[in-house]
């Protein structure tokens, strides 16, 4: 253990050694991006996760649903072909947790995309455009930043059913208004640089100005939250499912299956123990990859 | 009396691309009540010699040589006999007043807490010794602002206070960083002023750190010149000025602009300062000097006292 | 001032509360089942008495103008479900507990959060800052319905230290893992957001300038830096609320503790709609209370806020 910081430290090293040391933005970002090995570690662990959560369940001969009373909550084993057990219905653990995972992960994804393609349209349109327009549509996202968001979801569920379109959608639908904010600000200060200008003086329409100049600048930020969003997608629709008010029988994704294993975990904590660790693992990897993210475009959080 | 002594002082960082010289054996020392501008370039070192005088260096710095105060060598003090010095014998003014001061404290608390750690004072007296030194140092209605916050005033202002909370304890010391780069320019004369106006009134020795030889010509007495971490010229500033003898003084003074040059091209010296991870075996200012010589590759040059009494560390000078 | 300034952002809440309630509610009555579906068999004439009683069968923007009506007078209706309480009842019931609850974790995740985001920052790139650091990380990963069991296996089905639900008057146990699992998210968040803004405003020209001036570490750390690095923290507390009150309806679901979330998770599963719909409001209300709170204390902290 060091002692505590008695006087400023690093960060502030004096502008005069700071000239020297900085090169490009890129090559000090990449730098500090290959240096964090958890990054890595954790992109690896991601992909590998994706791949078995694919592919994975083509290895087993048993599928989610088919149930077989004489191996109730069977701890996992080789020899007969639950590699990971069963649960209380004696239904394979392996095939469930890994097709659970496809829905946890395409949940994520897709409802990322929704939520990205909410957000930058009405960031975009309300930063380019600005005032009243701008501060209108910015009031309306703060009025909705007070909403507890995730009783919407549930209550979308409750009232349209609950199916998996409708996660996507309830989901994308409530969760855009951290990437409208950011965006927005991106905009904003993207379009008070020169090239706006000398774009517009080169009689630019203004649709082309977003198409050409925009859009590919916020494409940067956009992927960074992008990374960060789908963790939270995630967490999000396990919430639900955990409840019982989101992904319905015989299909299951990770929250769902924490909940079967917490029934059960007094006499069968396996059950519980791997969708969650499945769950826990993913988001940590995904969260720490987009934090590596953000340090790699320098982007800090935009508080407006 | 001497009041300041520095030894063979050098400061050098750790990086991941090798050992970076920011102060590089550097030695002056300076009698009570003068004033000494440092110049030199931004990564001139000039900064990072301030914090070693105060002090203040980064946790990652090795500091050699000896700082010497009072008879008291400094340098060999721990935190806390540090600490007592600081802000009470040797005070420091900062460059930018905009950052400088807590946005979250008022002008009150960060003025009295200086008098009631170093002077033992009760509340009340330090409330009302720092309201007779904000209005020493031309702040309106001292009584009434005390109690504001800093963004309730301008830059020159806050410069004002700054300088204030730094006079509070009477220090022997006041080193100023580049005190009026942020400035307008006519804050800047103002602030310049008040310097000296102080710096007279209470003999205090005063440590100037720019980049801009007016501020120098206006303040100081002796000047050093820095550059690479080194020193290049050593003097008083009114022969120095008049008649620089190190190649980059020069070079300096010429390509200031000035009212007597109309007309002519201004002086532009080639090159980049140098990387101080590699700095030159010789000279530092070998590569970008017009008067170079072989041995400036290699040689590093001792210094040169000249018939002004001034020092200067050149080849061709001697 | 400062009064007068809470007042105007009371005022500047109602909008959004209408705002919530307006899209709850049409949210709830635009579902394609009713609460009397389940029911197996009922008369239509009784079907028909029971619509009228509860206003269903006048037009939509009608029974939303007799809800922000009852609303108004602090009622939020009778119970579809729970035929013998209003749901003034049920929240009445549910409430003190939900809130001990929430305010028992919110307290722990600020001064816990705080302090260890405090110390990953003086003692950076230390053991201890690892520690923290990668508590954090996974603190954050870890969402409580993942943690919550995982403890009460731990600690009460292999330790047997503590319940693994229930929540008697008097009985502190059943306190201690609700809470901490409640918490634990927001510690973890809170540690961070504290380490990072400690470290920016150690390495301010402001923190630099107090040691110029000589002070003792401990003044510094505690007058010119504590302030500044919390106020980040405290402009999360809003969220963070938001947050413990979203955890509230999982912890209360797995620990069996009689809160609100538990009626609104039954009320969402049996079409209770005026369940559901006071509970989102009574929740909308809080956290934007608590986002008000937040403000205020925001300005009364940073001398920069004008008001």
């Amino acid at each position: 253990m060091s002692k505590p910081v008695d006087q400023p430290n690093q960060g502030a090293v004096h502008k005069d050694i700071v000239d020297f040391t900085s090169t490009s933005p890129w090559s000090k970002g990449w730098s500090q991006f290959s240096s964090q090995r958890l990054v890595f570690i954790s992109l690896l662990l991601l992909m590998m996760i994706a791949v078995v959560v694919v592919f994975g369940p083509m290895l087993s001969c048993y599928d989610t649903a088919s149930t077989n009373f004489e191996l109730i909550l069977s701890p996992p084993s080789l020899s007969n072909g639950h590699w990971l057990g069963t649960d209380s219905l004696g239904r394979d653990l392996y095939v469930r947790v890994l097709k659970g995972g496809q829905i946890s992960l395409m949940v994520g994804l897709v409802a990322t995309v929704v939520t990205i393609g909410i957000g930058v349209v009405y960031g975009t349109i309300a930063g380019y455009f600005g005032g009243r327009v701008d501060g209108l549509m910015m009031r309306l996202v703060d009025v909705l930043y007070a909403v507890p968001f995730m009783f919407f979801v549930i209550l979308l569920m409750v009232v349209f059913g609950r199916n998996l379109i409708l996660i996507f959608v309830a989901i994308g639908a409530v969760n855009w208004l951290d990437m409208a904010r950011i965006v927005r600000g991106q905009t904003l200060s993207i379009k008070n640089q020169d090239f706006i200008a000398a774009a517009k003086v080169c009689g630019l329409s203004e649709w082309a100005i977003i198409r050409h100049h925009i859009i590919p600048n916020l494409l940067g930020v956009v992927v960074v939250y992008a990374t960060l969003t789908i963790p939270q997608v995630i967490l999000i629709e396990s919430f639900i499912s955990f409840l019982g008010l989101g992904v319905q029988e015989p299909a299951t994704s990770w929250g769902a299956l924490v909940n079967d294993g917490m029934r059960e975990m007094h006499r069968a904590p396996w059950v519980l123990i791997v969708p969650a660790v499945m769950l826990s693992i993913t988001v940590f990897c995904l969260n720490i990859i987009g934090d590596g993210l953000r340090d790699l475009f320098d982007i800090r959080q935009a508080n407006v | 009396m001497c009041i300041l002594d520095v030894e063979d002082l050098s400061v050098k960082y750790a990086t991941r691309s090798g050992l970076l010289t920011a102060v590089n054996h550097i030695s002056f020392s300076l009698m009570q009540g003068t004033t000494l501008g440092i110049v030199g370039e931004s990564g001139s070192g000039k900064s990072q010699l301030a914090m070693a005088l105060m002090g203040l260096l980064d946790t990652s710095a090795r500091q050699t040589g000896k700082i010497i105060f009072d008879g008291q060598t400094i340098s060999d003090f721990d935190r806390t006999q540090r600490r007592h010095i600081n802000g009470n014998r040797i005070a420091m003014v900062f460059q930018d007043p905009m950052s400088a001061l807590n946005p979250y404290l008022s002008l009150a608390t960060q003025m009295t807490e200086v008098l009631m750690v170093h002077q033992q004072m009760r509340y009340k007296q330090a409330l009302e010794q720092s309201i007779t030194m904000l209005a020493e140092c031309g702040i309106d209605e001292p009584k009434t602002r005390i109690h504001s916050y800093p963004h309730e005033f301008s830059g020159g202002m806050r410069q004002r206070i700054l300088i204030a909370t730094a006079l509070l304890c009477r220090p022997a010391l006041l080193i100023a960083d580049e005190p009026t780069t942020a400035l307008d320019v006519s804050m800047q004369a103002q602030i310049l002023d008040l310097l000296k106006q102080v710096q007279h009134q209470q003999k205090m020795t005063l440590i100037v750190i720019t980049h801009d030889f007016g501020v120098v010509a206006s303040l100081c007495d002796q000047v050093m010149v820095m550059y690479g971490g080194q020193v290049m010229e050593y003097g008083l500033v009114a022969e120095l000025l008049q008649q620089p003898l190190h190649p980059y003084t020069q070079g300096l003074l010429e390509s200031m602009p000035t009212l007597k040059k109309t007309g002519k091209q201004l002086y532009s010296m080639p090159g980049d300062p140098p990387d101080p991870v590699y700095l030159p075996q010789g000279c530092p200012f070998e590569p970008r000097c017009r008067q170079r010589l072989a041995e400036c590759k290699t040689i590093k040059p001792e210094p040169v006292i000249a018939e002004n009494a001034g020092m200067v560390f050149c080849h061709a000078a001697s | 001032m400062l009064l007068r300034y809470a007042f105007q952002r009371l005022l500047s809440a109602i909008p959004t509360l209408m705002v919530m309630v307006f899209i709850a509610f049409y949210l709830v009555h635009s579902a394609p089942g009713g609460p009397f579906d389940t029911e197996k068999v009922i008369a239509p004439e009784v079907r028909a008495n029971l619509d009228r009683l509860y206003h269903l069968d006048q037009p939509l923007h009608k029974q939303f103008i007799y809800y922000l009506r009852s609303i108004m007078r602090g009622d939020l209706g009778p119970s579809f479900r729970y035929r013998d309480y209003s749901v003034n009842d049920l929240i009445a019931a549910g409430f003190p507990v939900s809130f001990k609850l929430g305010a028992a974790a919110m307290s722990l995740a600020v001064i816990i959060g705080s302090l260890l985001g405090m110390f990953a920052a003086l003692y950076r790139n230390s053991v201890v800052d690892n520690t923290i650091q990668l508590f954090s990380v996974t603190g954050i990963a870890i969402p409580g319905f993942v943690i919550a069991p995982v403890m009460i296996l731990l600690f009460s089905i292999d330790l047997k230290w503590l319940p693994a639900g229930g929540w008697q008057i008097g009985r502190w146990s059943d306190w201690v893992l609700p809470v901490i699992a409640l918490a634990l998210p927001q510690i973890a968040y809170i540690a961070r957001l504290m380490r990072g803004s400690m470290i920016d405003v150690l390495n301010s020209v402001y923190i630099r300038a107090a040691y110029a001036k000589g002070l003792p570490t401990s003044l510094i750390l505690r007058r010119h830096a504590f302030k500044p690095a919390f106020l980040p923290v405290l402009s999360y507390l809003g969220p963070a609320s938001a947050g413990i009150i979203t955890g509230s309806v999982v912890i209360e679901q797995i620990f069996s503790i009689p809160g609100i979330g538990r009626y609104f998770v039954q009320g969402a599963i049996n079409r209770d709609y005026t369940l559901v719909l006071g509970v989102v409001v009574v929740y909308g209300i809080l956290v934007i209370f608590a986002n008000l709170v937040v403000d205020l204390l925001y300005a009364w902290l940073d001398p920069k806020v004008e008001y």
